[in-house]
């Protein structure tokens, strides 16, 4: 069973080449990993970020917010 | 069950508050059908029967229950139109309903602002209507490509347009590369108005192993009212044509045309080239009819076209003059009547075009071929017609393995994958129809190309992208042949006329050159890199305009139709005859009366008629025709083989002339109609391939195939003009490599007919193909057809009467008054119009006929042959006018009348008339057709003479 950071990584991974802000994503993302927190509160925590974002870096957090949801919905019809 | 009843309540309250309550015959079919997700179709239905709901209702509706399930993030349909109109036309449409059902839509092409496209790219629309050539764009998109990952259908409309072209076999790839991305089946619906061969075309849309529903409905219920007419001139009309310097007979379908758009509501008129569309409108607009019309082509602006488009859908206007830029589905309203002028030269294009009155379910589409007064453009149009009738339409050729569009496609993968295998590239390219026999050793031909020319790297079996990969895709989205544009200004202003071909200025286009366009004459004063720069012409006397544009070909099987009419009516008598022209080929009266007349004409010089299993070979002294109703194509082709085997047996050069039903051969030398004959039996298919394609090479068809090609494979920059390119050079370079072997392929199965002209030679090689030779003295009333067509003026567009044009000339020629002066003894001045003239011209005084020709203006002439006459001292302009005016004596003396005739003509002064007179014309014909060379010549030339 994979583990949320794993997951959430893999999500990164997936879609890290169709983002526009690359660099403001990763770090974005490094401080949400390695604290133990579910997937679903990652989530949260994206669409917290998103609401101060400006307009390009909010979807490329929606991108990565969709690729995580797609990735556990997989998972689970799996 | 109505299909209506597998939709959601939301979208038929919608389809309701449109005032929709029942399906339509393709909806009741297709509905169910596309409801199954696995399930691919193509449907096909006439225009305006309700194809696009067909598709989009279900799809929407599966769209609509994938929302009530979670958040819609990206593109999930693709809607694919072939023009940027239909585009807008479908967004119209479809807005209302996305918009109902909470859904968005959007569309995205080349004209798309980039605000527009950062929107899409920050929050995709759920529909995407986009061109096949935007597909290609957005496919290695950094953004977008994770948009098109949810699409779960692609809708891809007006599949025979695509079908027929390289723009469909890069679509095929296109949708392979997406459902590489999307990594699960995409769902694909075709729709489709008018195709022969169904079968290829599903599996052009589905690819090579899927299934694809072919479902037809609603061709029964389409009511279509066609007709033949042939307008005859009568004296009202030979009086207008002398009005506004027109054939007769043209003027007398003009003002058919003005009779049907007055009597009905709303009138579209089609040409078969932009330049006669510009030359009807020029000339309606001369007439002052009654009413307000447009001229429609794809050389005017966007907005221009778009103003026409409104005006008749408005009802501002009655009628607009039209190319093929309005026969597919962009919406103008319902218009009453098609009027199509002279033969619309294919089935498909017969249909479409009529199918563009009536444009709504249960109405009676009008449709009337205007038909020239030619016996080929007449049976032809009922042989059209019929077919129409029938739905016999041409089948759609679907180039396979192009080498240019699969370059290019794998640099598109390259963008999308970065790298990939070798075997997994030839895996997914494979599944598309075009390529669906690649071989290996086939893609690795085209990648070592691609290696060579840096557009990839491969190295053990792995094929990565290169530096120029991205900037040559990118260049080279379109599939259309990269003709350049080049702008026609007005010199004065420099403001836009419109916009010409590169091929066509290059071809056709010199200083002097005059042209229609929006109705006005423009003559051309300079030919610059981007720009033609013209003036308008005031007088409207020009010679009749010349805009070569491609005729449209002729295809086989209508060809061999029209030869077996022309049999049938050999072996009837008149009344069996004009039941059959009139019951199965709706020809009017005056119609079938003048085919009739023209075959038993022919019939009697010839003593039988030709057909595609059985020729002949007419010999009329100084030229043969070879009678064939082979199709434009076919004819073309065995033409070429033809006279390249005459060439090499006579040692002489052979000119050729061909049309859909003929081959016209001459030469400096006479040529025997055995020889002919001997060429057709002695020779089999594969050495008629091989004489075939050792002589395309040298054609100007190969070169400008060569050209277009080798920019669309990067051997040949984009903006480099053609004048500039060393093309005899790059033909040899690049001989035996993709680019040259896709050129090929292009002229073989596109412009020319191989395989047929294979088979013909097969026949004639084995005794099966009937070959006879008629001697005649002049050409029969058939080959008459070609060999005038062959010296008519450049009308193009229009198969007009030369005769009538060279007598109107005359009229104007007779029209001309000089001074004449007798140079014998200075005692004859008198100023006369060439009309009043007797043959031989002389003084009345003294007998002489040393006349000299000058302007009635020039009373200066005169005094000066009084000086020479009194044996006084001449200045040395005096001399100088003297000389001048003793070489237009001689020629009068020489050629009496005819002289003056000649000096009548525009810019021609005494060394031209000397030239013109000397081969000792005797026909008035040959005479004034080398007045008007020479009056052409004159125009060309004139702005160095600096008047």
């Amino acid at each position: 069973m994979m583990s949320s950071d794993d997951l959430f990584l893999r999500a990164f991974e997936n879609s890290a080449g169709h983002m526009a802000n690359l660099d403001s994503v990763r770090s974005i993302v490094e401080g949400l990993i390695g604290h133990g927190h579910s997937l679903e509160y990652i989530i949260q925590s994206l669409e917290r970020e998103m609401e101060e974002a400006e307009v390009t870096l909010r979807t490329d957090l929606r991108i990565l917010i969709n690729e995580a949801r797609h990735l556990v919905r997989r998972m689970t019809s799996a | 069950m109505s299909a209506f009843s597998y939709l959601s309540r939301n979208i038929i309250e919608f389809l309701a508050t449109q005032g929709i309550t029942s399906a339509t015959p393709i909806q009741e079919k297709a509905i169910p059908v596309i409801m199954n997700e696995k399930q691919n179709a193509l449907l096909l239905s006439p225009t305006g029967s309700g194809k696009t709901e067909a598709a989009l209702l279900p799809l929407l509706n599966r769209l609509q229950e994938m929302k009530s399930q979670r958040e819609l993030f990206g593109f999930y349909i693709l809607y694919i139109t072939p023009l940027r109109a239909l585009n807008r036309d479908v967004f119209k449409r479809i807005e209302d309903m996305c918009g109902h059902l909470g859904l968005t839509v959007s569309v995205r092409h080349g004209d798309t602002t980039q605000y527009e496209r950062r929107k899409q790219a920050l929050k995709p629309p759920n529909l995407l209507i986009t061109t096949p050539e935007t597909l290609q764009a957005i496919l290695p998109g950094k953004r977008l490509r994770y948009h098109l990952r949810t699409v779960f259908a692609v809708v891809v409309d007006e599949v025979h347009e695509l079908a027929d072209s390289k723009r469909g076999t890069q679509l095929c790839l296109g949708l392979e590369r997406l459902e590489h991305l999307v990594d699960a089946p995409i769902q694909r619906v075709g729709l489709s108005a008018t195709v022969g061969n169904t079968g290829e075309v599903a599996r052009l849309l589905g690819g090579s192993n899927r299934i694809v529903k072919t479902v037809w409905a609603g061709y029964d219920s389409r009511k279509m009212a066609l007709r033949v007419e042939m307008p005859t001139p009568n004296q009202h009309h030979k009086k207008l044509a002398r009005k506004l310097l027109y054939p007769p007979h043209s003027t007398a379908r003009l003002d058919r045309i003005v009779d049907l758009v007055s009597t009905h509501e709303s009138t579209i008129i089609f040409t078969n080239t932009r330049s006669f569309a510009e030359i009807l409108g020029a000339k309606m607009m001369a007439i002052k009819p009654p009413y307000e019309f447009d001229v429609h082509h794809g050389s005017l602006s966007k907005d221009v076209r778009i103003s026409a488009e409104e005006r008749l859908k408005d009802g501002v206007s009655k009628a607009i003059i039209a190319t093929s830029s309005l026969e597919l589905g962009i919406d103008i309203g319902q218009a009453d009547l098609v009027i199509q002028y002279s033969s619309p030269r294919e089935v498909s294009r017969a249909l479409q075009r009529t199918g563009r009155a009536g444009h709504g379910i249960g109405r009676t589409a009008e449709g009337v071929i205007l038909a020239t007064a030619n016996l080929d453009d007449v049976t032809e149009s009922g042989v059209i017609l019929r077919r129409a009738l029938m739905n016999k339409v041409e089948r759609a050729k679907i180039p396979l393995m192009p080498w240019d569009v699969l370059c290019h496609q794998i640099c598109g993968f390259l963008l999308d994958m970065q790298e990939i295998e070798h075997s997994e590239l030839l895996r997914v390219f494979s599944r598309a129809f075009p390529y669906y026999s690649l071989k290996p050793e086939n893609l690795s031909r085209v990648l070592d190309f691609m290696v060579e020319k840096k557009l990839a790297s491969l190295e053990n079996g792995k094929v990565t992208k290169n530096k120029r990969t991205r900037v040559f895709y990118y260049e080279h989205l379109s599939t259309i042949p990269d003709v350049r544009k080049v702008n026609a200004l007005d010199i004065v202003t420099r403001s836009s006329i419109g916009v010409l071909d590169e091929d066509y200025v290059t071809q056709s286009v010199e200083t002097g050159s005059v042209f229609v366009i929006r109705g006005r004459p423009w003559q051309v004063i300079s030919i610059e890199e981007e720009e033609v720069l013209c003036a308008p012409v005031t007088d409207i006397d020009t010679e009749t305009p010349r805009w070569i544009g491609e005729m449209i070909p002729v295809p086989f099987e209508v060809a061999a139709e029209v030869a077996k009419v022309w049999n049938a009516i050999a072996e009837r008598n008149e009344n069996e005859s004009k039941e059959l022209l009139r019951r199965e080929y709706k020809l009017s009266d005056e119609a079938q009366n003048h085919v009739i007349e023209n075959v038993k004409k022919a019939l009697s010089e010839l003593g039988l008629l030709a057909s595609e299993e059985s020729f002949i070979i007419e010999d009329f002294l100084t030229g043969i025709v070879l009678h064939a109703p082979l199709g434009t194509k076919t004819n073309e082709t065995l033409g070429l083989v033809i006279a390249a085997l005459l060439t090499t047996r006579m040692g002489v050069d052979i000119a050729v002339e061909r049309d859909p039903y003929r081959i016209l051969f001459t030469s400096s030398v006479r040529i025997e109609p055995e020889h002919v004959a001997d060429v057709l039996k002695d020779y089999n298919g594969e050495q008629a391939s091989t004489i075939l394609r050792k002589t395309v090479r040298t054609t100007q068809n190969f070169t400008s195939r060569f050209i277009h090609v080798g920019r669309r494979m990067g051997i040949i920059r984009r903006d480099a003009k053609v004048r500039e390119i060393p093309v005899k050079r790059l033909i040899k370079a690049y001989d035996g490599s993709p680019v040259f072997d896709e050129a090929m392929r292009e002229v073989l199965d596109e412009k020319l007919d191989e395989k047929r002209v294979i088979d013909i030679f097969e026949k004639g090689s084995s005794g099966k193909l009937e070959i006879s030779i008629v001697r005649t003295e002049r050409p029969s009333h058939f080959a008459r057809l070609i060999v005038e067509e062959k010296t008519r003026f450049e009308v193009i567009g229009e198969i007009s009467d030369e005769e009538e044009i060279l007598a109107m000339m005359e009229d104007r020629l007779l029209a001309k008054r000089f001074r004449l002066v007798c140079m014998a003894k200075g005692d004859w001045d008198s100023t006369r119009t060439v009309s009043t003239m007797e043959d031989v011209v002389e003084c009345p005084v003294c007998g002489s006929r040393m006349i000299a020709v000058l302007p009635p203006t020039d009373r200066e002439f005169t005094k000066i042959v009084a000086k020479q006459v009194a044996g006084k001292h001449l200045t040395k302009s005096e001399e100088k006018k003297y000389r001048a005016g003793g070489l237009m004596a001689t020629l009068v003396s020489d050629y009496g009348k005819r002289a003056l005739l000649v000096l009548a003509g525009r810019g021609i002064g005494a060394t031209t008339a000397a030239r013109i007179l000397k081969p000792g014309l005797t026909d008035r014909h040959s005479l004034l057709r080398e007045i008007a060379k020479a009056e052409r010549e004159y125009a060309r030339t004139r702005p160095f003479w600096g008047d």
